[in-house]
């Protein structure tokens, strides 16, 4: 729901953009549709998830390590959590992770009779249980600090996108610059798909936006040597590549 | 045929907001081919659309093939991950379950805005976060109602700036949740909000606007 009153009126955006009509895709999307499907075999039901099982389990030990252990067994600082799950870089290669990464969306959710947690591998669910019976039952202790850390890297992912908004020039490029660069912008999409995944966990979203962060620490510094070494006659690798 | 889920607050009435039958998903997950083409067939045009608004391509065969990509790695999304859909089918239950076309909704807006990013538009649009909130107010310009008008209009505006207008008008996305899946804050939903009002109206208007 908008934050704001709405007005249902014709006279408001809202109702202008309500009456554009509705464009059609072209025809023949279902049959390109069913090319798609057949040519990656897809996971069609639970049972036959082995590669997602195996997915999950990767998934479970980048981004659910050790941490949930040891936050039960010690009452570790959050800092030192989030410091502890650095060293376990997020695989941003990977597609965004899965709704049900998160123990709001791993517990059954659905109307009607309950259903078993199929999607858990038995490794993930041993894993995963304590945390979500932990956070039904008393609230993380170290949610607050998490949040400062939170508030902190995204503070300084707003001005790493302002300095990229300044530094980016795509009118000229070397051409692994604008490579590397464009492989770092696809590893931002996947977190940013990732961090949009509704109820993270607060220290899962920590370590995503650090991960964030880092890689777009690491774009703003290729964009910002290009630029610097454009404007002193040099290059960046041996060739200049116009891309518009 | 899909049914429309009647709205039940003040806000846009999403296109996506179409019922699905619990039994109807329970054959996608099962992998049944036909199943899945009805899920295809009721959010085809809702995914296209969106993906086009946002990408700005209503006008020219790119935006239209662009658009179409969009629709197709969506709905492959859906397909091979509905397993891990937690929520409700429809909307009915009460019981604050995500609908299931609030999940496919979301995997279109994640969908266009990572191709935005990967096409390198986004970066350029960006704004100061403390960017002024003036918000645009009066009447809308008559020419609003001209869907080629305003078609052309939103097709001019910067990107970001097109895409939180639509996500917050047409879908009825909170600042906050435009925040959230454009990894950015409130503030700047508000402030491309206001200036993408201002800019329309501007372009609807241009002799007001030059007066």
């Amino acid at each position: 729901m908008p934050d704001t009153d709405r007005n249902d009126s014709p006279a408001d955006w809202s109702g202008a953009f309500a009456a554009l009509p509705m464009e059609t895709p072209p025809g023949g999307g279902w049959q390109r549709m069913q090319r798609a499907l057949d040519a990656t075999p897809a996971r069609r039901s639970r049972r036959q998830w082995p590669v997602w099982l195996a997915a999950a389990a990767i998934g479970a030990i980048v981004l659910v390590p050790v941490l949930h252990r040891t936050a039960d067994e010690t009452a570790t600082p959050a800092s030192n959590e989030l410091a502890a799950r650095k060293r376990v870089p997020v695989d941003t290669s990977r597609p965004p992770l899965p709704a049900s990464k998160h123990p709001d969306t791993r517990v059954a959710t659905s109307p009607g009779p309950a259903q078993p947690v199929e999607t858990a591998t038995p490794a993930t669910r041993t894993e995963e249980a304590p945390r979500v019976a932990a956070n039904d039952t008393a609230p993380d202790p170290h949610a607050a600090e998490l949040r400062g850390q939170l508030a902190t890297l995204q503070a300084e992912s707003a001005q790493l996108e302002a300095l990229l908004a300044i530094a980016r020039d795509d009118r000229v490029a070397s051409a692994s610059g604008a490579a590397l660069a464009v492989e770092l912008d696809r590893r931002i999409g996947r977190i940013d798909a990732s961090l949009s995944q509704p109820g993270l966990a607060d220290v899962d979203r920590a370590e995503l936006w650090q991960a964030r962060v880092s890689t777009m620490r690491e774009l703003a510094g290729i964009e910002t040597t290009q630029r610097w070494l454009l404007s002193s006659g040099e290059r960046y690798d041996g060739a200049l590549v116009s891309v518009d | 045929m899909p049914t429309p889920v009647p709205p039940t607050t003040d806000a846009p009435r999403s296109s996506f907001a179409i019922d699905v039958p619990e039994a109807l998903l329970a054959r996608v997950r099962a992998g049944e081919r036909a199943a899945f083409e009805q899920i295809y067939r009721r959010f085809e045009r809702p995914v296209f659309n969106l993906a086009l608004r946002m990408l700005g391509g209503a006008h020219g065969p790119d935006g239209v093939e662009e658009a179409s990509d969009v629709l197709q790695e969506t709905m492959l999304k859906v397909f091979n991950k509905i397993g891990d859909f937690r929520g409700a089918a429809g909307t009915a239950n009460g019981d604050g379950a995500s609908p299931f076309w609030g999940w496919v909704r979301q995997i279109a807006v994640n969908e266009t805005l990572m191709r935005l990013r990967g096409q390198r538009r986004h970066l350029h649009d960006v704004a100061l976060e403390d960017d002024e909130f003036a918000v645009d107010s009066g009447p809308l310009p008559t020419a609003a109602a001209d869907a080629a008008a305003l078609n052309r209009a939103l097709a001019r505006l910067p990107t970001a700036t097109r895409s939180v207008l639509w996500l917050y008008h047409a879908e009825g996305y909170t600042h906050e949740e435009i925040a959230s899946l454009m990894q950015r804050t409130p503030s700047f939903s508000k402030s491309q909000l206001a200036r993408g009002g201002r800019r329309l109206r501007e372009l609807l208007e241009p002799e007001k606007a030059h007066a």
